[in-house]
């Protein structure tokens, strides 16, 4: 018995800032119907007092408590004004809530302030890839119907890429080997890098951005060949800097940054700065 | 042409090095494929479409690789590194495969 009230002893200003947290919450929810705060028939309560309710409890947290308490309020609150709005307030008015446009909507962003991250994922991912495969299914489908197999493109490499230019234009050529091309190394200076960003090559017109959605991404598309000069050139450069004429075991790595949905990612090279004779 | 990822060739002798050599190829995630692998992704079993698309991405990048070493004049490829990126943010299903080396010409 001592150990659970030495707890509740421990977290009184948590369970303290949750209650006050929910209280604050519900207040401000009753000032919302009273005063009639709505907005295209969508009674702000859902997304304030949820809101401020969590913003009461991690204040009064970190006065008192010393940490979060993880919004529990706010969740609290969110569940208790949802149990009113949808169901008792039905109940007592005897008008039950009907599915239309504006009360879907409403969901929707009462979810959408409950779980951002959740409801980002779903609209953005899981709606978008849908979208984009039914796309595709419709633009395939005469060609899957007269049984045609679809055209494979065998692309040609054409021409040589910015960082094979590069390359082709230093005196002493970059090498992965752990040692330099000509003549010994003569002191070892040290690590250097040197990194850059490749991005996805922008649509140039409204019908390629249209295909861009359904066609997978060709290597082509990417500006990997002058991210790559770019991060060699930096290595170098800091390798000059450091007074050391070659960098050899040279490695190449690439980190992908893309949010939800881009293609962009880092290009990163990694060497040992040397000075030969 | 001789590809390896140690750094010296066991009882050759390089005669010159051209400098780095690299090749990229993307696994774009065809739409078909997608589908069903989804549906194979549930009921189980190997994707075995998937695995032909990435050897076949794999053997595309070490080509264009050896090309471009070829045209420098080498007749090897030493300390090789290949490794396989994740492309296309949460929705991920583009593969990106990347290689590079060191190309040399080698006699014995």
């Amino acid at each position: 018995m001592a150990s659970v009230k030495e707890t509740f002893v421990d977290k009184r200003w948590g369970i303290i800032a949750i209650t006050l947290g929910i209280l604050v919450g519900v207040f401000s929810a009753y000032i919302c119907i009273k005063y009639n705060l709505v907005i295209f028939g969508f009674n702000i309560m859902y997304i304030l007092s949820p809101l401020t309710a969590g913003f009461v409890e991690t204040v009064i947290a970190h006065e008192k408590y010393g940490k979060s308490t993880g919004a529990i309020s706010a969740l609290l609150t969110f569940i208790l004004i949802n149990i009113w709005g949808w169901f008792i307030l039905g109940y007592i008015t005897n008008n039950p809530t009907t599915f239309n446009l504006i009360t879907l909507i409403a969901i929707v962003l009462t979810i959408q302030a409950a779980f951002p991250i959740f409801m980002n994922y779903l609209l953005f991912v899981v709606g978008i890839s849908i979208v984009r495969k039914v796309i595709g299914f419709l633009v395939y489908l005469p060609s899957k119907i007269q049984g045609k197999p679809k055209e494979v493109e065998n692309r040609e490499i054409n021409g040589p890429s910015i960082d094979e230019i590069f390359l082709d234009t230093l005196k002493i050529p970059l090498v992965s080997v752990p040692h330099t091309p000509i003549g010994k190394i003569k002191t070892n200076i040290g690590l250097v890098t040197g990194e850059a960003i490749a991005e996805e090559k922008e649509a140039k017109n409204l019908i390629s951005k249209l295909t861009n959605i359904i066609e997978p991404t060709q290597i082509d598309d990417i500006y990997l060949g002058e991210a790559k000069k770019v991060a060699l050139t930096r290595m170098l450069q800091s390798a000059k800097s450091l007074g050391a004429n070659t960098v050899i075991e040279v490695l190449i790595d690439y980190v992908s940054i893309g949010g939800f949905q881009g293609n962009a990612f880092i290009v990163t090279a990694t060497g040992t700065a040397v000075i030969y004779e | 042409m001789l590809i390896l990822t140690t750094p010296t060739i066991e009882g050759k002798k390089i005669d010159e090095y051209y400098g780095l050599v690299t090749g990229d190829w993307l696994l774009g995630a065809n739409l078909y494929k997608d589908m069903f692998s989804g549906v194979r992704d549930v009921v189980g079993g190997r994707t075995t479409k998937y695995e032909e698309e990435l050897t076949n991405a794999r053997e595309l990048a070490r080509k264009s690789m050896e090309e471009k070493a070829e045209k420098k004049g080498a007749n090897a490829i030493i300390a090789t590194r290949v490794s396989y990126h994740n492309l296309g943010g949460t929705m991920g299903n583009t593969i990106m495969v990347t290689i590079f080396g060191t190309a040399v010409s080698y006699s014995d």
